[in-house]
């Protein structure tokens, strides 16, 4: 039984009247690559905002590798080993691509030099070597996104937010992309990946959450999630 | 460091140390005062604008406040040698540190705002602290402080030359102390985390980065160099008012002028900025200006005018512009 890293305990968040996240509760354990769905609106990136600390939730809690770390402050978490990338792409327009993410991996490397081979690598893994010196603001969608992940990456992150990477890719794109993700998973790197494009989503994850107007309606293996009556409701309506 | 010495041996950057050198000289030997004070007014706003710009160009924190750091150190200067007899060279110094200290107490109500809001607070603390030490008894109210004249024997001591050519060996001083530090430091990991809050602070947050903390840090070194800008000023003229060292307009807006002519996103560039606004604002005051006296406010239309033309032509500065053509590779 591999140990429990991500906790999520009964965590509510609300904007105003409106419930974004209602007693959502989930576990991702070490090693594990998790999916979370649901349709617009379901509450899936306001809880990638409470876990990384951009929001505070009215109730419950979040504990990672054992530390309650509810109502920390961003960097504090990233710095316990989580990170995240955002669904609408934030390159640091105005810096190469390569200092984009030097940024990152200055945060377990001080040195630049040390940084900046780090970042080399990371680079490599998800290709964007070839355009290290590209500012990040001329990189295309695909290319953002592959710098959002990198970015991420050179934080060494135990556990890693993916927000809507696959979005906006062609088939081969994301195919592409999910194996490079595969690949880091097999290094160790716990994952949680919101998605909408489900042949990402599919074929990268070993269990899915499922959340509808901010609650979990359903939890199992990608294709127990996709003959559940209840998801299929959700996603286009009820069904006679 | 390794990096600095190399631009140490570049052709460019040699002659026109040398130039700095030399020109005081021979502005004393040919007997230009208006000259070298025109050259010391470079240096003392350069000194300035370049740490405007840790704030600015580097950590995204436009201040239009800067008069307040600056008037600080001018008024530290002074205090320091008129009560407590403190020489000038160790009140330059002084200056700074004080000029820090209030940059870091003015930091935790600033930096809860951003963006233009940011701006907005900084121009009213500028105007709060003119109009506080004009009401001050303690140093001089409305009259300010002005230095004594000293004998020749202690002169060395107050720091009281003839002319303006010796002080612009002291700026020149101080400006080589700022370079090394601040280019030390923004090719430093501090000066990564300043650039990434400046793109985009919820990142830079979720990069581990403590970005209160590195606002904070940008904006005292920025204060302590500015405190050493009005230090020169104090050092200079002898004398201090609050209406000159916290003008909105002189100090505050020129030293960003300065920097925006030169050019934001560059290490040197608020620098040449300062060297092509001050001697162009010096001579419009000394003869243009005064050929229309009753023209009120004239040199603020000069500035505008300058303001516009570089927003037209030069929307990224000097600097900038050079960089985009082509002719220069950093800086």
């Amino acid at each position: 039984m591999a140990e429990t890293l991500l906790r999520v305990e009964n965590v509510t968040k609300r904007f105003g009247g409106l419930v974004a996240l209602d007693n959502v509760s989930l576990e991702v354990l070490r090693g594990e690559r998790l999916g979370l769905i649901g349709p617009n609106g379901a509450g899936k990136t306001t809880l990638f905002n409470v876990i990384s600390g951009i929001y505070k939730p009215e109730k419950g809690r979040i504990v990672f590798k054992g530390v309650d770390i509810t109502g920390w402050p961003p960097h504090k978490i990233t710095r316990l080993g989580i990170a995240r990338t955002f669904q609408i792409v934030r390159p640091l327009s105005n810096l190469t691509v390569l200092d984009n993410v030097v940024v990152g991996a200055l945060l377990r490397e001080p040195d630049i030099s040390r940084a900046r081979e780090k970042a080399l690598e990371v680079l490599e893994t998800v290709g964007l070597y070839e355009k290290r010196n590209m500012l990040a603001k001329d990189l295309n969608l695909v290319e953002k996104k592959r710098l959002e992940v990198a970015r991420a990456l050179a934080t060494s992150p135990e556990l890693l937010l993916l927000d809507e990477v696959a979005a906006g890719l062609r088939p081969r794109e994301v195919d592409e992309l999910v194996g490079t993700l595969m690949e880091l998973s097999r290094k160790g790197i716990t994952m949680i990946m919101v998605e909408h494009v489900m042949r990402a989503v599919m074929n990268f994850a070993e269990r899915i959450v499922v959340l509808h107007f901010g609650r979990k309606i359903a939890e199992g293996t990608p294709k127990e999630v996709a003959n559940n009556p209840q998801v299929i409701e959700a996603y286009l309506g009820p069904q006679d | 460091m390794r990096e600095l010495m190399r631009y140490a041996r570049n052709p460019v950057v040699v002659a026109v140390s040398a130039l700095l050198l030399a020109l005081p000289a021979i502005f004393s030997i040919t007997g230009q005062p208006f000259y070298a004070n025109m050259l010391f007014l470079s240096l003392m706003y350069g000194v300035a604008a370049l740490a405007w710009n840790l704030m600015q160009g580097y950590t995204g924190m436009f201040s239009l406040g800067h008069a307040a750091f600056f008037g600080v150190g001018a008024y530290t200067v002074m205090v320091a040698m008129l009560y407590y007899n403190v020489s000038p060279w160790i009140g330059i110094w002084l200056a700074g540190v004080m000029a820090a200290a209030v940059g870091f107490l003015l930091g935790f109500p600033l930096l809860r705002l951003r963006s233009h809001w940011f701006t907005l607070a900084t121009i009213a603390v500028g105007e709060i602290f003119k109009l506080a030490f004009a009401h001050w008894g303690y140093v001089g109210a409305a009259r300010g402080l002005q230095a004594p004249i000293v004998g020749p024997s202690k002169a060395l001591y107050y720091m009281q030359f003839t002319g303006p050519f010796v002080y612009v060996y002291v700026a020149l001083l101080v400006l080589l102390v700022e370079i090394v530090v601040l280019y030390r430091i923004v090719n430093s990991r501090t000066g990564y985390y300043f650039q990434t809050i400046r793109e985009d602070e919820i990142v830079a947050k979720t990069l581990g980065i403590d970005t209160f903390r590195y606002r904070m840090l940008s904006l005292v070194i920025s204060s302590f160099f500015t405190g050493l800008a009005g230090a020169l000023y104090a050092v200079r003229f002898h004398y201090v008012d609050p209406f000159a060292v916290f003008d909105l307009i002189t100090i505050s807006t020129y030293i960003s002028v300065a920097g925006i002519i030169g050019g934001i996103y560059s290490f040197i560039g608020p620098l040449v900025g300062a060297f092509i606004f001050v001697p162009a604002a010096e001579y419009v005051r000394v003869k243009i200006v005064s050929a229309f006296p009753r023209v009120f406010g004239l040199h603020v239309v000069v500035v505008g005018v300058i303001l516009l033309l570089i927003s037209l032509f030069l929307p990224e500065g000097v600097m900038g512009y050079l960089k985009r053509k082509g002719y220069i590779k950093t800086g």
